[in-house]
């Protein structure tokens, strides 16, 4: 019984959602893990799972992060009815990404609706913040990716998937539903070629355990995404 | 050869929306003499449906939660958060789980009355999709009345009828939940309006409505709720509708 509704799970996730990264990670590994992160069942009381998906990024988008001539706009243009100029060395992150986002907030949506039809409780979240402060989320993604055996953690404070690096943009549903978990990998992923470090602009990537996150998000570039050379599938 | 309308029903299943119903545009005429003419949008319309997608539980339960979305702040040490400060000052965003399910559910719903809009076209029939965004005009502080309000369609078709709140309640999901109308020449089956109310009048959004826009009398005053901002209180916390948000959730909340 159990069997069939994992097998129905990453079926609608992976067949009909079209979502290329799907993991389960117990909420009591959560707790213990990340003890200090809020816990799952700080919004919802009999949370047990919780099922992780993520959606790659455009690669040839992603990579115009690092050459910014390939999004051919000029650095400053006039518009002169308005009075202003407009400064633009790429496109901004938001802006980019967006479908992503979009995507996702969609698929959490529907995740949540395939799990109440089967009679169980979920809580489908966005999959960013609309804060332009912080991207991150009331409820921490990226830690339920690792214990979900999705990827490791690598210096650039991204998880990395063996498949797609730290280029995927993920997503959570909480739920009380019981699934077959996954475990994190045994093997590193991260190289520890130290490229990210170097190349962030804000200097904010100090080790793999310590960043400035405040200047991280203030800066929010993904260069540090974007020179990362693992990844099979997107290079 | 199955018959147009079996074609559009099997389409509208298809396309997996919560709630679904019709109204008569002879009845809609009728009721709402002062509404612009039906006419004006299709010379020989004859049905207008609704379609609509339910809010989560969960997610409005966060609109009384207003501590959740301060929860990924609260994480950064003191001095990295004054960074972020100084990038921008924009205050945090208190029901951002619940804004950005609505932008969601707005988008899904334009996509199917889009596909759905298309499949009528196809079968020969004419079809005018109503913007689903009509909240907009609430948004930008004109308590105007609109010329074509998806509430009145949404009782023509029998789903409910409007509460205390001034919010549209349905049986099965109360007011949270999403529409969008189409108007056809379409020969659909309408609905019957149910006139018994929906709302108890038990005057809970009343009290818990921050701005106080909600009077137990009269209802919810248009004007101060837009300038108070969207904060979707009265539909998280109204008892009606089979599906509310969790008890524990209503309970704890601050």
């Amino acid at each position: 019984m159990t069997n069939n509704l994992d097998r129905d799970l990453q079926a609608y996730i992976c067949g009909d959602l079209e979502m290329d990264v799907f993991g389960i990670a117990s909420v009591g590994d959560f707790k213990t893990y990340y003890p200090d992160l809020p816990a799952p069942d700080r919004f919802m009381k009999d949370a047990k799972s919780i099922i992780v998906f993520g959606i790659s990024f455009d690669p040839e988008v992603a990579r115009s992060t690092i050459t910014p001539d390939l999004a051919k706009m000029p650095d400053t243009y006039d518009i002169p009815h308005l009075n202003t100029t407009i400064t633009s060395k790429y496109f901004s992150v938001p802006e980019r990404f967006n479908i992503n986002y979009d995507l996702l907030n969609s698929a959490s949506y529907k995740i949540s609706k395939w799990l109440e039809r089967r009679g169980l409780q979920a809580f489908g979240q966005p999959a960013n913040n609309k804060d332009t402060r912080i991207f991150k989320t009331a409820f921490h993604h990226q830690p339920a990716a690792h214990l979900a055996g999705i990827g490791t953690w690598g210096v650039n404070h991204s998880i990395l998937s063996p498949e797609f690096g730290p280029r995927f943009y993920m997503n959570t549903v909480i739920t009380d539903g019981v699934f077959k978990y996954g475990h994190p990998l045994k093997d590193e992923i991260c190289i520890d070629c130290g490229l990210c470090k170097k190349k962030c602009p804000a200097k904010a990537i100090y080790s793999k355990a310590d960043k400035h996150r405040g200047r991280c998000v203030a800066n929010c570039c993904s260069v540090c995404i974007a020179v990362c050379p693992v990844g099979e599938r997107i290079r | 050869m199955s018959s147009p309308i079996a074609k559009i029903n099997g389409y509208i299943d298809k396309l997996d929306m919560d709630l679904y119903g019709v109204a008569s545009v002879e009845r809609y005429q009728q009721e709402f003499p002062d509404k612009l003419p039906v006419h004006r949008y299709i010379p020989d319309a004859r049905s207008i449906i609704v379609i609509g997608l339910r809010h989560e539980p969960y997610t409005m339960a966060s609109v009384l939660h207003p501590e959740w979305s301060g929860l990924a702040f609260s994480q950064y040490p003191v001095d990295e958060r004054e960074v972020l400060t100084e990038a921008s000052g924009l205050p945090q965003a208190r029901t951002w789980f619940f804004s950005t399910e609505t932008q969601t559910l707005l988008r899904e719903l334009d996509i199917a009355s889009y596909k759905l809009a298309r499949f009528i076209r196809e079968g020969g029939f004419r079809c005018f999709r109503l913007p689903v965004r009509s909240s907009t005009l609430y948004m930008n502080r004109v308590n105007i009345s609109i010329p074509f309000d998806i509430d009145d369609v949404l009782y023509l078709s029998g789903l409910g009828n409007k509460g205390l709140n001034k919010r549209f309640l349905t049986k099965k999901y109360g007011p949270r939940f999403r529409a969008a109308g189409l108007i056809t020449d379409l020969p659909l089956k309408a609905g019957d309006p149910i006139d018994e109310p929906l709302c108890t009048r038990c005057g809970i959004c009343a009290e818990s409505c921050p701005a106080g826009a909600i009077d137990r009398e009269k209802g919810r005053d248009m004007v101060s709720c837009s300038n108070f901002g969207c904060c979707g209180v009265c539909m998280a916390i109204c008892p009606v509708g089979e599906l509310t948000i969790p008890e524990d959730l209503k309970e704890n909340a601050p």
